[in-house]
Protein backbone atom coordinates (compact mmCIF):
# COMPACT_ATOMS: atom_id res chain seq x y z
CA UNK A 1 0.00 0.00 0.00
CA UNK A 2 2.98 2.43 0.85
CA UNK A 3 3.92 2.01 -2.83
CA UNK A 4 1.27 2.49 -4.07
CA UNK A 5 0.35 5.89 -2.55
CA UNK A 6 3.80 6.50 -3.37
CA UNK A 7 3.95 6.18 -6.59
CA UNK A 8 -0.11 7.46 -7.26
CA UNK A 9 1.48 10.85 -5.40
CA UNK A 10 3.71 11.31 -7.70
CA UNK A 11 2.44 9.41 -11.01
CA UNK A 12 4.21 12.23 -13.16
CA UNK A 13 7.53 12.08 -11.84
CA UNK A 14 8.64 8.42 -12.36
CA UNK A 15 7.73 8.57 -16.36
CA UNK A 16 10.05 12.22 -16.81
CA UNK A 17 12.47 10.86 -15.45
CA UNK A 18 12.39 7.87 -17.66
CA UNK A 19 12.06 10.05 -20.87
CA UNK A 20 16.11 9.97 -21.36
CA UNK A 21 15.64 6.20 -21.18
CA UNK A 22 13.65 6.03 -24.38
CA UNK A 23 15.50 8.54 -26.06
CA UNK A 24 18.47 6.11 -25.91
CA UNK A 25 16.54 3.25 -26.26
CA UNK A 26 14.61 4.03 -29.46
CA UNK A 27 17.10 5.32 -31.50
CA UNK A 28 19.27 2.51 -30.51
CA UNK A 29 17.14 0.08 -32.37
CA UNK A 30 15.33 2.33 -34.91
CA UNK A 31 18.71 3.91 -36.50
CA UNK A 32 20.30 0.31 -37.55
CA UNK A 33 17.01 -0.59 -38.66
CA UNK A 34 16.27 2.47 -40.76
CA UNK A 35 20.00 2.51 -41.99
CA UNK A 36 18.81 -1.55 -43.08
CA UNK A 37 15.81 -0.42 -44.89
CA UNK A 38 17.32 2.60 -46.86
CA UNK A 39 20.14 0.32 -47.99
CA UNK A 40 17.15 -2.33 -49.32
CA UNK A 41 14.89 0.35 -50.69
CA UNK A 42 18.16 1.93 -52.89
CA UNK A 43 18.67 -1.54 -53.85
CA UNK A 44 14.60 -2.06 -54.45
CA UNK A 45 14.95 0.54 -56.49
CA UNK A 46 16.78 -1.26 -59.49
CA UNK A 47 13.28 -2.60 -59.79
CA UNK A 48 11.79 1.18 -61.40
CA UNK A 49 14.92 2.09 -63.32
CA UNK B 1 25.94 -18.41 -9.25
CA UNK B 2 25.70 -15.22 -7.61
CA UNK B 3 27.21 -13.55 -10.23
CA UNK B 4 24.01 -14.32 -12.85
CA UNK B 5 21.49 -13.82 -10.18
CA UNK B 6 20.56 -10.04 -12.40
CA UNK B 7 18.97 -12.36 -14.48
CA UNK B 8 16.71 -14.21 -12.19
CA UNK B 9 12.62 -12.97 -12.69
CA UNK B 10 12.52 -11.59 -9.47
CA UNK B 11 15.41 -9.09 -10.43
CA UNK B 12 13.34 -8.18 -13.62
CA UNK B 13 9.74 -7.34 -11.93
CA UNK B 14 8.88 -3.45 -12.88
CA UNK B 15 9.17 -1.13 -10.30
CA UNK B 16 5.98 1.09 -10.64
CA UNK B 17 6.05 4.08 -12.78
CA UNK B 18 8.57 1.41 -15.45
CA UNK B 19 7.70 3.24 -19.13
CA UNK B 20 6.04 -0.41 -20.64
CA UNK B 21 7.56 1.62 -23.98
CA UNK B 22 11.01 0.44 -22.89
CA UNK B 23 9.86 -2.88 -23.29
CA UNK B 24 9.61 -3.29 -27.28
CA UNK B 25 13.35 -1.62 -28.05
CA UNK B 26 14.34 -4.44 -25.94
CA UNK B 27 12.67 -7.20 -27.82
CA UNK B 28 13.67 -5.38 -30.66
CA UNK B 29 17.62 -5.40 -29.92
CA UNK B 30 17.11 -9.31 -30.04
CA UNK B 31 15.08 -9.65 -33.01
CA UNK B 32 17.11 -7.34 -34.86
CA UNK B 33 19.88 -9.56 -34.15
CA UNK B 34 18.63 -12.68 -34.53
CA UNK B 35 17.06 -11.88 -37.62
CA UNK B 36 20.70 -12.08 -38.93
CA UNK B 37 19.98 -15.69 -39.99
CA UNK B 38 17.78 -14.41 -43.40
CA UNK B 39 21.20 -12.91 -44.71
CA UNK B 40 23.40 -15.80 -44.41
CA UNK B 41 23.24 -16.44 -48.22
CA UNK B 42 25.93 -13.54 -48.42
CA UNK B 43 28.17 -16.53 -47.24
CA UNK B 44 27.11 -18.92 -49.13
CA UNK B 45 29.22 -18.14 -52.44
CA UNK B 46 32.52 -17.05 -50.09
CA UNK B 47 32.25 -20.55 -48.18
CA UNK B 48 32.20 -22.14 -51.68
CA UNK B 49 35.70 -20.73 -52.48
CA UNK B 50 37.71 -20.87 -49.58
CA UNK B 51 40.10 -23.69 -50.45
CA UNK B 52 40.54 -22.57 -54.12
CA UNK B 53 41.51 -19.07 -52.57
CA UNK B 54 43.87 -19.88 -50.12
CA UNK B 55 45.66 -21.89 -52.46
CA UNK B 56 46.11 -18.79 -54.84
CA UNK B 57 49.85 -17.87 -54.36
CA UNK B 58 50.65 -14.78 -52.91
CA UNK B 59 51.79 -12.27 -56.12
CA UNK B 60 48.27 -13.86 -57.99
CA UNK B 61 47.17 -10.77 -59.18
CA UNK B 62 43.51 -11.64 -58.28
CA UNK B 63 44.33 -11.29 -54.84
CA UNK B 64 43.93 -7.55 -55.71
CA UNK B 65 40.42 -7.67 -56.47
CA UNK B 66 37.83 -6.27 -53.81
CA UNK B 67 36.43 -9.23 -52.45
CA UNK B 68 33.12 -9.89 -54.02
CA UNK B 69 35.39 -9.62 -57.66
CA UNK B 70 37.93 -12.07 -56.33
CA UNK B 71 34.86 -14.47 -55.18
CA UNK B 72 33.27 -14.22 -58.62
CA UNK B 73 36.31 -14.65 -60.32
CA UNK B 74 37.93 -18.00 -58.71
CA UNK B 75 36.72 -21.30 -59.42
CA UNK B 76 36.01 -23.55 -56.71
CA UNK B 77 39.00 -26.06 -56.01
CA UNK B 78 38.91 -29.57 -54.96
CA UNK B 79 37.88 -29.68 -51.66
CA UNK B 80 35.82 -26.80 -51.41
CA UNK B 81 32.29 -26.85 -50.09
CA UNK B 82 29.34 -27.28 -52.52
CA UNK B 83 27.19 -24.11 -52.08
CA UNK B 84 24.13 -26.62 -51.70
CA UNK B 85 26.31 -28.47 -49.01
CA UNK B 86 26.41 -24.55 -47.46
CA UNK B 87 23.01 -24.24 -47.46
CA UNK B 88 22.58 -26.86 -44.85
CA UNK B 89 23.85 -24.48 -42.33
CA UNK B 90 20.46 -22.57 -42.23
CA UNK B 91 18.22 -25.21 -42.81
CA UNK B 92 19.70 -26.75 -39.30
CA UNK B 93 19.81 -23.28 -37.82
CA UNK B 94 15.84 -23.08 -38.52
CA UNK B 95 15.78 -26.45 -37.97
CA UNK B 96 17.39 -25.76 -34.13
CA UNK B 97 14.85 -22.78 -33.99
CA UNK B 98 11.53 -24.86 -34.11
CA UNK B 99 12.83 -27.45 -31.55
CA UNK B 100 14.65 -25.14 -29.05
CA UNK B 101 11.57 -22.54 -29.07
CA UNK B 102 9.16 -25.86 -28.32
CA UNK B 103 11.70 -27.39 -26.12
CA UNK B 104 12.57 -24.08 -23.92
CA UNK B 105 9.66 -22.58 -24.07
CA UNK B 106 8.06 -23.79 -20.86
CA UNK B 107 12.04 -23.06 -18.87
CA UNK B 108 11.66 -19.32 -20.41
CA UNK B 109 8.34 -18.99 -18.86
CA UNK B 110 9.22 -20.04 -15.46
CA UNK B 111 13.13 -18.75 -15.57
CA UNK B 112 11.79 -14.77 -17.02
CA UNK B 113 13.02 -13.37 -20.66
CA UNK B 114 16.31 -11.78 -19.08
CA UNK B 115 17.69 -15.49 -18.52
CA UNK B 116 16.47 -16.59 -21.49
CA UNK B 117 17.57 -13.51 -23.63
CA UNK B 118 21.41 -14.01 -21.93
CA UNK B 119 21.45 -17.66 -22.62
CA UNK B 120 20.45 -16.89 -26.52
CA UNK B 121 23.04 -14.14 -26.90
CA UNK B 122 25.22 -16.37 -25.86
CA UNK B 123 24.86 -18.79 -27.84
CA UNK B 124 24.17 -16.86 -31.21
CA UNK B 125 27.41 -14.84 -30.40
CA UNK B 126 29.79 -18.43 -29.44
CA UNK B 127 27.66 -20.11 -32.22
CA UNK B 128 29.60 -17.31 -34.65
CA UNK B 129 32.44 -17.84 -32.84
CA UNK B 130 32.79 -21.63 -33.13
CA UNK B 131 31.93 -21.01 -36.58
CA UNK B 132 34.20 -19.35 -36.97
CA UNK B 133 36.85 -22.21 -36.11
CA UNK B 134 35.37 -24.16 -38.55
CA UNK B 135 35.57 -21.84 -41.35
CA UNK B 136 38.92 -21.33 -40.69
CA UNK B 137 39.87 -24.66 -39.90
CA UNK B 138 37.72 -25.93 -42.93
CA UNK B 139 35.88 -28.57 -40.68
CA UNK B 140 32.34 -28.23 -42.07
CA UNK B 141 30.78 -30.56 -39.21
CA UNK B 142 31.89 -27.33 -36.88
CA UNK B 143 30.23 -24.61 -38.69
CA UNK B 144 27.60 -26.87 -38.83
CA UNK B 145 27.99 -27.17 -34.60
CA UNK B 146 28.07 -23.95 -34.21
CA UNK B 147 26.20 -21.71 -36.41
CA UNK B 148 23.78 -24.50 -37.30
CA UNK B 149 23.10 -26.06 -33.77
CA UNK B 150 24.59 -23.61 -31.60
CA UNK B 151 23.24 -20.34 -32.66
CA UNK B 152 20.08 -22.38 -34.18
CA UNK B 153 19.22 -23.08 -30.82
CA UNK B 154 19.98 -18.75 -29.76
CA UNK B 155 17.80 -18.04 -32.82
CA UNK B 156 15.01 -19.98 -30.78
CA UNK B 157 15.28 -18.85 -28.08
CA UNK B 158 15.36 -15.65 -28.48
CA UNK B 159 12.49 -15.38 -30.91
CA UNK B 160 10.22 -16.37 -28.36
CA UNK B 161 11.98 -14.83 -25.22
CA UNK B 162 10.18 -11.25 -25.56
CA UNK B 163 7.56 -12.18 -27.35
CA UNK B 164 5.02 -13.68 -23.89
CA UNK B 165 6.67 -10.43 -21.87
CA UNK B 166 5.44 -7.91 -24.68
CA UNK B 167 2.20 -9.81 -24.38
CA UNK B 168 2.04 -8.72 -20.57
CA UNK B 169 2.89 -5.46 -20.78
CA UNK B 170 0.60 -4.61 -23.86
CA UNK B 171 -2.82 -6.50 -22.89
CA UNK B 172 -5.09 -3.82 -24.53
CA UNK B 173 -2.61 -4.21 -27.66
CA UNK B 174 -1.17 -7.34 -28.10
CA UNK B 175 -0.62 -7.72 -31.81
CA UNK B 176 0.99 -3.67 -32.48
CA UNK B 177 3.60 -5.09 -29.62
CA UNK B 178 4.54 -8.82 -31.13
CA UNK B 179 4.00 -7.06 -34.61
CA UNK B 180 7.06 -4.36 -33.63
CA UNK B 181 9.09 -7.32 -32.14
CA UNK B 182 8.64 -9.82 -34.78
CA UNK B 183 9.01 -6.61 -37.25
CA UNK B 184 12.79 -6.84 -35.99
CA UNK B 185 13.11 -10.53 -37.26
CA UNK B 186 12.47 -9.52 -40.80
CA UNK B 187 14.39 -6.35 -40.76
CA UNK B 188 17.83 -8.23 -38.93
CA UNK B 189 18.42 -9.47 -42.83
CA UNK B 190 18.52 -6.00 -43.99
CA UNK B 191 21.06 -5.00 -41.56
CA UNK B 192 23.00 -7.52 -41.71
CA UNK B 193 23.34 -8.30 -45.47
CA UNK B 194 25.04 -4.95 -46.26
CA UNK B 195 26.79 -5.20 -42.81
CA UNK B 196 28.50 -8.77 -43.44
CA UNK B 197 29.46 -7.65 -46.90
CA UNK B 198 30.84 -4.33 -45.88
CA UNK B 199 33.26 -6.21 -43.26
CA UNK B 200 34.48 -8.72 -45.56
CA UNK B 201 35.22 -6.22 -47.91
CA UNK B 202 36.77 -4.44 -45.11
CA UNK B 203 39.23 -7.58 -43.74
CA UNK B 204 40.26 -8.76 -47.26
CA UNK B 205 41.31 -5.14 -47.92
CA UNK B 206 43.31 -5.66 -44.78
CA UNK B 207 44.74 -9.13 -45.63
CA UNK B 208 44.91 -9.96 -49.32
CA UNK B 209 45.38 -13.32 -48.85
CA UNK B 210 42.02 -13.46 -46.84
CA UNK B 211 38.43 -13.81 -48.11
CA UNK B 212 37.16 -12.14 -44.95
CA UNK B 213 34.65 -14.87 -43.84
CA UNK B 214 36.65 -16.18 -40.73
CA UNK B 215 37.21 -11.86 -39.36
CA UNK B 216 33.63 -11.44 -40.20
CA UNK B 217 32.04 -14.28 -38.06
CA UNK B 218 33.81 -13.25 -35.41
CA UNK B 219 33.31 -9.30 -35.48
CA UNK B 220 29.43 -10.46 -35.83
CA UNK B 221 29.60 -12.46 -32.95
CA UNK B 222 31.01 -9.74 -30.62
CA UNK B 223 28.06 -7.42 -32.26
CA UNK B 224 25.87 -9.18 -31.45
CA UNK B 225 26.66 -10.78 -28.00
CA UNK B 226 26.78 -7.10 -27.45
CA UNK B 227 23.72 -5.79 -28.69
CA UNK B 228 21.71 -8.27 -27.48
CA UNK B 229 22.91 -7.27 -24.03
CA UNK B 230 21.10 -4.12 -24.30
CA UNK B 231 18.01 -6.12 -24.63
CA UNK B 232 19.13 -8.40 -21.27
CA UNK B 233 19.81 -5.48 -19.22
CA UNK B 234 16.36 -3.14 -21.00
CA UNK B 235 13.63 -6.11 -20.38
CA UNK B 236 11.45 -5.83 -17.65
CA UNK B 237 8.70 -7.86 -16.76
CA UNK B 238 5.48 -6.27 -14.89
CA UNK B 239 4.23 -6.91 -11.67
CA UNK B 240 2.00 -9.29 -11.16
CA UNK B 241 -1.75 -7.82 -12.05
CA UNK B 242 -0.28 -4.91 -13.18
CA UNK B 243 -2.12 -3.21 -16.05
CA UNK B 244 -1.96 -0.07 -18.04
CA UNK B 245 -2.92 3.20 -16.23
CA UNK B 246 -6.77 3.75 -17.33
CA UNK B 247 -7.26 0.43 -18.98
CA UNK B 248 -10.09 -1.70 -18.43
CA UNK B 249 -10.61 -5.16 -20.31
CA UNK B 250 -14.02 -4.31 -22.99
CA UNK B 251 -16.74 -5.55 -21.02
CA UNK B 252 -18.10 -7.05 -24.23
CA UNK B 253 -15.99 -9.60 -24.09
CA UNK B 254 -14.96 -11.29 -27.81
CA UNK B 255 -16.09 -14.77 -27.80
CA UNK B 256 -12.67 -15.98 -28.89
CA UNK B 257 -10.76 -13.89 -26.24
CA UNK B 258 -10.36 -16.06 -22.85
CA UNK B 259 -9.61 -14.77 -19.50
CA UNK B 260 -8.22 -18.04 -18.33
CA UNK B 261 -5.12 -19.87 -19.08
CA UNK B 262 -4.43 -22.83 -20.77
CA UNK B 263 -0.97 -24.62 -19.66
CA UNK B 264 1.31 -25.27 -22.19
CA UNK B 265 0.91 -29.23 -21.19
CA UNK B 266 -2.87 -29.16 -21.78
CA UNK B 267 -2.68 -26.40 -24.98
CA UNK B 268 -0.73 -28.86 -27.05
CA UNK B 269 -3.73 -31.49 -26.36
CA UNK B 270 -6.38 -29.32 -27.89
CA UNK B 271 -7.58 -28.97 -31.42
CA UNK B 272 -7.53 -25.51 -31.50
CA UNK B 273 -3.54 -25.83 -31.18
CA UNK B 274 -3.25 -28.15 -33.90
CA UNK B 275 -5.49 -26.33 -36.61
CA UNK B 276 -3.25 -23.15 -35.35
CA UNK B 277 -0.19 -24.69 -36.00
CA UNK B 278 -2.06 -26.13 -39.41
CA UNK B 279 -2.32 -22.76 -40.94
CA UNK B 280 0.85 -22.17 -39.98
CA UNK B 281 2.79 -24.47 -41.67
CA UNK B 282 0.44 -23.74 -44.79
CA UNK B 283 1.12 -20.01 -44.78
CA UNK B 284 5.05 -20.20 -43.86
CA UNK B 285 5.48 -23.42 -46.60
CA UNK B 286 3.88 -21.01 -49.26
CA UNK B 287 5.35 -17.70 -48.31
CA UNK B 288 8.84 -19.92 -48.40
CA UNK B 289 7.93 -21.23 -52.35
CA UNK B 290 8.25 -17.53 -53.00
CA UNK B 291 10.94 -16.55 -51.00
CA UNK B 292 12.87 -19.49 -52.31
CA UNK B 293 12.26 -18.64 -55.78
CA UNK B 294 12.07 -14.73 -55.70
CA UNK B 295 14.97 -13.99 -57.90
CA UNK B 296 15.10 -16.95 -60.59
CA UNK B 297 11.41 -16.63 -60.98
CA UNK B 298 11.16 -13.02 -61.88
CA UNK B 299 14.04 -13.19 -64.21
CA UNK B 300 12.48 -16.63 -65.86
CA UNK B 301 9.04 -15.23 -65.68
CA UNK B 302 10.13 -11.99 -67.68
CA UNK B 303 13.14 -12.97 -69.63
CA UNK B 304 14.58 -9.59 -70.56
CA UNK B 305 12.58 -7.32 -68.20
CA UNK B 306 14.10 -8.65 -65.03
CA UNK B 307 17.92 -8.91 -65.21
CA UNK B 308 19.88 -9.97 -62.42
CA UNK B 309 20.25 -6.61 -60.46
CA UNK B 310 16.72 -6.30 -60.78
CA UNK B 311 16.27 -9.14 -59.61
CA UNK B 312 18.02 -8.42 -56.73
CA UNK B 313 16.25 -5.21 -55.87
CA UNK B 314 13.03 -7.77 -56.26
CA UNK B 315 14.01 -9.30 -53.56
CA UNK B 316 14.70 -6.49 -51.10
CA UNK B 317 11.23 -5.39 -51.56
CA UNK B 318 10.34 -8.04 -50.60
CA UNK B 319 12.03 -8.48 -47.63
CA UNK B 320 10.56 -4.87 -46.53
CA UNK B 321 7.17 -6.35 -47.94
CA UNK B 322 7.79 -9.38 -45.19
CA UNK B 323 8.98 -6.91 -42.84
CA UNK B 324 5.85 -4.00 -42.43
CA UNK B 325 3.63 -7.07 -42.65
CA UNK B 326 4.74 -8.06 -39.73
CA UNK B 327 4.06 -4.74 -37.99
CA UNK B 328 1.09 -3.60 -39.87
CA UNK B 329 -1.29 -7.57 -39.96
CA UNK B 330 -0.63 -7.73 -36.69
CA UNK B 331 -1.66 -4.26 -36.01
CA UNK B 332 -4.68 -4.66 -37.89
CA UNK B 333 -5.81 -7.44 -36.06
CA UNK B 334 -6.07 -5.55 -33.33
CA UNK B 335 -8.73 -3.94 -34.78
CA UNK B 336 -10.05 -7.20 -36.69
CA UNK B 337 -9.41 -9.93 -34.49
CA UNK B 338 -6.84 -12.55 -35.27
CA UNK B 339 -9.02 -15.19 -36.72
CA UNK B 340 -10.38 -12.64 -39.28
CA UNK B 341 -7.58 -11.78 -40.05
CA UNK B 342 -6.43 -15.26 -41.11
CA UNK B 343 -9.63 -15.54 -42.97
CA UNK B 344 -7.56 -12.49 -45.37
CA UNK B 345 -4.68 -14.55 -45.26
CA UNK B 346 -6.53 -17.86 -46.70
CA UNK B 347 -8.55 -15.52 -48.82
CA UNK B 348 -6.28 -13.33 -50.71
CA UNK B 349 -3.52 -15.43 -50.63
CA UNK B 350 -5.21 -18.15 -52.91
CA UNK B 351 -6.03 -15.29 -55.48
CA UNK B 352 -2.90 -13.60 -55.47
CA UNK B 353 -1.00 -17.26 -55.70
CA UNK B 354 -3.39 -18.14 -58.59
CA UNK B 355 -2.63 -14.62 -60.36
CA UNK B 356 1.29 -14.96 -60.31
CA UNK B 357 0.83 -17.49 -63.49
CA UNK B 358 -1.43 -14.94 -65.02
CA UNK B 359 0.64 -12.06 -64.81
CA UNK B 360 3.18 -14.05 -66.78
CA UNK B 361 0.75 -15.03 -69.26
CA UNK B 362 -0.41 -11.02 -69.75
CA UNK B 363 3.20 -9.89 -69.44
CA UNK B 364 2.37 -7.63 -66.31
CA UNK B 365 5.61 -7.27 -64.27
CA UNK B 366 3.41 -5.18 -61.98
CA UNK B 367 0.88 -7.40 -61.32
CA UNK B 368 3.31 -10.15 -60.58
CA UNK B 369 5.30 -7.63 -58.41
CA UNK B 370 1.99 -6.66 -56.56
CA UNK B 371 1.36 -10.34 -55.95
CA UNK B 372 4.67 -10.96 -54.59
CA UNK B 373 4.86 -8.39 -52.23
CA UNK B 374 1.32 -8.69 -50.74
CA UNK B 375 2.05 -12.64 -50.25
CA UNK B 376 5.18 -11.78 -48.31
CA UNK B 377 3.68 -9.33 -46.43
CA UNK B 378 0.94 -11.89 -45.51
CA UNK B 379 3.79 -14.71 -44.70
CA UNK B 380 5.38 -12.41 -42.53
CA UNK B 381 1.99 -10.88 -40.98
CA UNK B 382 1.54 -14.81 -40.10
CA UNK B 383 4.76 -14.95 -37.63
CA UNK B 384 3.61 -11.53 -36.10
CA UNK B 385 -0.22 -12.38 -35.83
CA UNK B 386 0.46 -15.89 -33.98
CA UNK B 387 1.48 -14.87 -30.22
CA UNK B 388 -1.57 -12.83 -30.19
CA UNK B 389 -4.33 -15.45 -31.47
CA UNK B 390 -2.14 -18.34 -28.86
CA UNK B 391 -2.63 -15.66 -26.10
CA UNK B 392 -6.37 -14.85 -26.86
CA UNK B 393 -6.99 -18.14 -26.86
CA UNK B 394 -4.77 -19.83 -24.54
CA UNK B 395 -3.92 -16.70 -22.25
CA UNK B 396 -1.03 -15.17 -21.15
CA UNK B 397 0.01 -17.49 -18.48
CA UNK B 398 2.03 -19.67 -20.39
CA UNK B 399 1.97 -18.15 -23.99
CA UNK B 400 5.62 -18.16 -24.77
CA UNK B 401 5.93 -21.37 -24.06
CA UNK B 402 2.48 -22.36 -26.37
CA UNK B 403 4.67 -20.32 -29.00
CA UNK B 404 7.48 -22.36 -28.89
CA UNK B 405 5.76 -25.26 -29.74
CA UNK B 406 3.73 -24.50 -32.45
CA UNK B 407 7.06 -23.08 -34.03
CA UNK B 408 7.78 -26.11 -35.24
CA UNK B 409 5.32 -25.31 -37.66
CA UNK B 410 8.21 -22.98 -39.18
CA UNK B 411 10.29 -26.05 -38.55
CA UNK B 412 8.18 -28.18 -40.84
CA UNK B 413 7.63 -25.75 -43.52
CA UNK B 414 11.45 -25.28 -43.63
CA UNK B 415 11.71 -28.52 -45.44
CA UNK B 416 8.57 -28.80 -47.38
CA UNK B 417 8.48 -25.87 -48.55
CA UNK B 418 11.81 -25.75 -50.45
CA UNK B 419 11.45 -29.35 -51.59
CA UNK B 420 7.69 -28.76 -53.31
CA UNK B 421 9.40 -26.07 -55.08
CA UNK B 422 12.41 -28.00 -55.79
CA UNK B 423 10.77 -31.14 -56.95
CA UNK B 424 7.50 -29.95 -59.00
CA UNK B 425 9.83 -27.42 -60.58
CA UNK B 426 12.07 -30.36 -61.82
CA UNK B 427 9.12 -32.47 -62.79
CA UNK B 428 8.13 -30.15 -64.51
CA UNK B 429 11.03 -29.36 -66.59
CA UNK B 430 11.09 -33.11 -67.27
CA UNK B 431 8.20 -33.26 -68.53
CA UNK B 432 8.59 -30.68 -70.98
CA UNK B 433 7.37 -27.45 -69.34
CA UNK B 434 8.64 -24.47 -70.48
CA UNK B 435 11.59 -22.76 -67.73
CA UNK B 436 8.87 -19.53 -67.47
CA UNK B 437 5.83 -21.64 -66.73
CA UNK B 438 7.62 -24.12 -64.19
CA UNK B 439 6.88 -22.19 -61.20
CA UNK B 440 2.70 -22.67 -62.62
CA UNK B 441 1.76 -25.93 -60.74
CA UNK B 442 3.72 -24.59 -57.62
CA UNK B 443 2.01 -21.80 -57.27
CA UNK B 444 -1.46 -23.30 -57.58
CA UNK B 445 -0.50 -25.94 -55.12
CA UNK B 446 0.38 -23.47 -52.54
CA UNK B 447 -2.85 -21.68 -53.19
CA UNK B 448 -4.57 -25.22 -52.40
CA UNK B 449 -2.70 -25.32 -49.09
CA UNK B 450 -4.09 -21.57 -48.41
CA UNK B 451 -7.31 -23.04 -48.71
CA UNK B 452 -6.69 -25.89 -45.86
CA UNK B 453 -5.54 -23.46 -43.81
CA UNK B 454 -9.06 -21.36 -44.55
CA UNK B 455 -10.67 -24.64 -43.43
CA UNK B 456 -8.89 -24.93 -40.17
CA UNK B 457 -9.44 -20.95 -39.40
CA UNK B 458 -13.19 -21.30 -39.55
CA UNK B 459 -12.88 -24.32 -37.48
CA UNK B 460 -11.14 -22.40 -34.90
CA UNK B 461 -13.74 -22.09 -31.69
CA UNK B 462 -12.48 -20.66 -28.09
CA UNK B 463 -10.77 -23.60 -25.98
CA UNK B 464 -13.20 -26.45 -23.92
CA UNK B 465 -13.02 -25.14 -20.36
CA UNK B 466 -11.97 -28.41 -19.36
CA UNK B 467 -8.62 -27.51 -20.04
CA UNK B 468 -8.07 -24.64 -18.16
CA UNK B 469 -6.31 -24.06 -15.52
CA UNK B 470 -8.04 -24.49 -12.31
CA UNK B 471 -6.55 -21.21 -10.03
CA UNK B 472 -7.66 -19.01 -12.79
CA UNK B 473 -8.38 -15.92 -11.95
CA UNK B 474 -7.00 -15.98 -8.39
CA UNK B 475 -3.87 -13.41 -9.21
CA UNK B 476 -3.02 -12.71 -12.33
CA UNK B 477 -6.29 -10.97 -13.12
CA UNK B 478 -6.61 -9.32 -10.34
CA UNK B 479 -6.24 -5.64 -11.67
CA UNK B 480 -4.01 -3.40 -9.54
CA UNK B 481 -4.05 0.40 -10.98
CA UNK B 482 -0.13 0.32 -11.20
CA UNK B 483 -0.10 2.36 -13.84
CA UNK B 484 3.09 2.92 -16.82
CA UNK B 485 2.43 3.40 -20.74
Amino acid sequence: MVDDVRFQRGAETPVRTETWKLLIAWPFVLIPLLLGLSQTVIKSAAMFK
Amino acid sequence: MALLSFLDRERTVAKPGFNRWLVPPAALAIHLSIGQAYAFSVFNKPLSKLVAISQLAPTDTLLALSQSKLVAAVHAGPGDWQISTVGWVFSLAIVFLGLSAAVFGAWLDRVGPRKAMFASAVCFGFGFFLGSVGIRTHQFWLLLLGYGVLGGIGLGLGYISPVSTLIKWFPDRPGLATGMAIMGFGGGAMIAAPLSVKLMEHYHAVNHLSPGVTETFITLGVIYLIYMMFGVFTVRVPAPGWVPAGWVPSAHAKKLVTSNNVSVDNAWKTPQFWLLWVMLTANVTAGIAVIESASPMSQDMFPGKVTAVVAGGFVGLLSIGNMGGRFLWSTFSDYIGRKATYLVFFTLGPVLYVLIPASQRLKSLPLFVFCCFVILSMYGGSFATMPAYLRDLFGTRQVGAIHGRILTAWSVAGLIGPAFLNYLGEYQLRHGVPEANKYNQTMYLMAGLLLVGFVCDLLIRPVDAKYHDVDDGTGSSSAIPSGGH
